[in-house]
């Protein structure tokens, strides 16, 4: 392997449609969660232990990603997916707990930082006159997930390239290319990892109704890959693997006539419906496809197969598209949409080429399992949710959960109004179906970013421990554990 | 996000006219006549530079031929090539850096380009190839010249 952006006020925006409730903070100046990270990074500093003590067991690192810099010279991202890639760490070495921060150091940032403006287009922002764009990793904002590869953290992008990072300082490698003859082909931000390491992953040929299909050895080496047709321009940010199949949920949020950026290409279509591509592992050729009622999604959970050939999986379903042009912009001035949570639901895929949903009432994102069931039956799913009272900002998630699909029980903490939960990954413990739950907070209040270790089988009695970061972060979107 | 299905027609269609006049072209005499110096700058001293001059915008945009072209093989980061007899006009240039020496512009199986190219006039890509009246080149009777800086 080789290295290689006015102001809405909040009457003005009812007017045109846009459905939003009052902002939580002045518009004048960005509001927690959405302003720049720290240009420098921040080195290895102690966190501070808040409330309660260390877990016993708990040894490792974990990195996260997420938009971190949506301002310069008085431009503002057009959309919340366009800041750079802020790389955050969490390091459990048994004695203490330490966190750093740092940038990917993108060609996007790069030219942005000379620039001093905002001018390399994205997901909802247009290029600046001029702007230098030939290729997908010119824009690369290397910003939405991390993958851990042969001691090597992988920024991940979903529009082209993996960003090599290294796991001690945080530095960045590059673009990296994972074989000459598939430079700059799209590799999105949810690989998924089989339980015999090898990564599978799917890149959404923007523009087109095709998809690139990943499957990778454990060291990062392209075993085999192929370039799919899809029957629609479906936009995809998340998919599902289960042992046999990969399965590419296309939600009826279309892309139609192609103008940049690309979200504003997207038309929601929900007469269409949702349809799911399932493809067999071992011949891309074998293509099934499953109709289900129309709704909107980013994430999807974990998949499983029965013995008689049914496939089912989790999926964080909303009713509408969330962060659509409109959204992704106004949730960075801090105005909320009113639009209905995505809620928990899974999916079945029946032999006889049915499907079905089953829906349960509570509000979830960003799926989580114990990895140790992956690809196997289990009953319960974790996540993050809304609490009783939604949170006091543009962001919707202020609560933590499992939900049990055998016996329907529903264990839940509530930060409260003034808390926003990100993302909340699974860290097992002995035995199988015992773990940590690492939920990073943001605290409306005390301006300041937490990391709280909840006992993922007993989550309403709170955080088993409570750790304060130096400084108050943006907020991340998805991270991986790597254990000591 | 990106419009890469204009850099797919773009590149199918420069590869194969460059294919077709690699062979190269008679160069004519004339003092009427127009000469255009290109000197090229590489980030790596390895194959090939494909050179195609177009005097119209259909040939530019894949509707035609380019009136010259021409290979020049590299030993240093720089390279000269000289095109004479060419009747006074707009010109755009279009060029890529064939770095393996394979005769084709290589792309991804989306279609988006894998070695360095260059345009006449220093004309930025965004997206898609620049317009041929942003590449021009006014040549006017005698001497003329213009830089190519390749990247990707």
């Amino acid at each position: 392997m080789t290295t290689r952006r006015e102001v809405l006020a909040g009457a003005a925006a009812l007017t045109v449609g846009s459905a939003l409730s009052p902002a939580w903070s002045s518009t004048s100046s960005a509001p927690l969660g959405f302003q720049n990270g720290p240009q420098q990074g921040t080195p290895w500093t102690s966190m501070r232990l808040m409330e309660g003590r260390m877990p016993s067991g708990l040894a490792g690192t974990l990195y996260r990603n997420g938009p971190g810099h949506f301002r310069r010279g008085g431009d503002v991202a057009g959309h919340w997916f366009d800041g750079d890639g802020l790389v955050r760490a969490v390091r459990f070495d048994g004695e203490g707990v330490r966190f750093a921060a740092r940038f990917v150091d993108t060609n996007k940032r790069r030219l942005e930082t000379e620039a001093g403006r905002l001018i390399m287009p994205g997901f909802g922002s247009k290029a600046a006159p001029g702007a230098p764009v030939t290729s997908a990793d010119d824009t690369n904002a290397a910003n939405t997930a991390l993958l851990s590869v042969d001691d090597q953290l992988w920024a991940l992008w979903e529009a082209g390239s993996p960003y090599g990072v290294n796991p001690e300082d945080l530095s960045t490698v590059g673009p990296l290319v994972l074989r000459d003859d598939l430079a700059q082909m799209p590799f999105s931000a949810h690989p998924k990892v089989s339980p015999d390491g090898t990564i599978w992953n799917f890149g959404l040929a923007f523009g087109r109704s095709k998809v690139f299909l990943w499957m990778l050895n454990a060291d990062g080496s392209v075993q085999r890959s192929g370039l799919i047709d899809l029957p629609r321009a479906s936009y995809i940010h998340d998919w599902v693997m289960s042992p046999t199949k990969l399965i590419l949920p296309l939600q009826p949020w279309v892309l139609e006539e192609v103008h940049p950026p690309y979200v504003q290409s997207l038309r929601w279509r929900p007469e269409i419906g949702m349809q799911v591509l399932v493809i067999d592992k071992d011949d891309f050729s074998k293509r099934r496809i499953y109709e289900l009622p129309s709704g909107s999604f980013f994430h999807t959970g974990d998949a499983y197969e029965e013995p008689d050939g049914t496939i089912r999986f989790d999926w964080c379903l909303a009713e509408e598209p969330m962060l659509n042009a409109e959204d992704g912009r106004s949730i960075l001035l801090g105005q909320r949409s009113d639009k209905a949570n995505p809620m928990m639901c899974r999916a079945a895929l029946r032999p006889d080429g049915s499907a079905a949903l089953d829906r349960t009432s509570f509000s979830a994102e960003f799926a989580q399992i114990d990895p140790r069931y992956r690809s196997r039956r289990r009953s319960v799913v974790y996540s993050v949710s809304e609490g009783a009272s939604p949170p006091q900002s543009s962001y919707h998630h202020n609560a933590v959960q499992s939900i049990n699909w055998e016996t329907g029980a529903r264990d839940l903490f509530d930060f409260g109004a003034r808390t926003l939960t990100e993302e909340a990954l699974y860290v097992p413990r002995e035995p199988a179906g015992e773990g940590w739950l690492l939920v990073p907070t943001l605290s409306l209040d005390d301006e300041a970013t937490d990391l709280h270790v909840f006992n993922a089988e007993a989550i309403s009695d709170g955080p088993l421990a409570t750790y304060r970061a130096p400084s108050a972060m943006p907020l991340g979107f998805h991270g991986v554990w790597v254990p000591r | 996000m990106l419009r890469l299905s204009t850099c797919v027609r773009w590149a199918t269609s420069s590869a194969a006219a460059l294919a077709f006049l690699a062979a190269g072209c008679a160069h004519q005499g004339g003092d009427e006549l127009a000469t255009l110096e290109l000197s090229m700058i590489v980030t790596e001293p390895s194959g090939a530079i494909m050179v195609a001059i177009f005097d119209s915008a259909e040939s530019y945009n894949g509707g035609g031929s380019p009136v010259r072209g021409a290979r020049v093989r590299l030993s240093s980061e720089t390279a000269t090539t000289v095109f004479k007899g060419l009747p006074p006009g707009s010109y755009a240039v279009r060029a890529f850096h064939d770095q393996n020496g394979d005769g084709t512009l290589n792309t991804n199986p989306l279609g988006a380009l894998l070695e360095p190219f260059a345009f006449s006039n220093n004309a930025i890509v965004q997206y898609g190839p620049p317009a041929f009246e942003d590449a021009a080149l006014t040549l006017k009777p005698g001497a003329n010249s213009d830089t190519l800086r390749f990247s990707l």
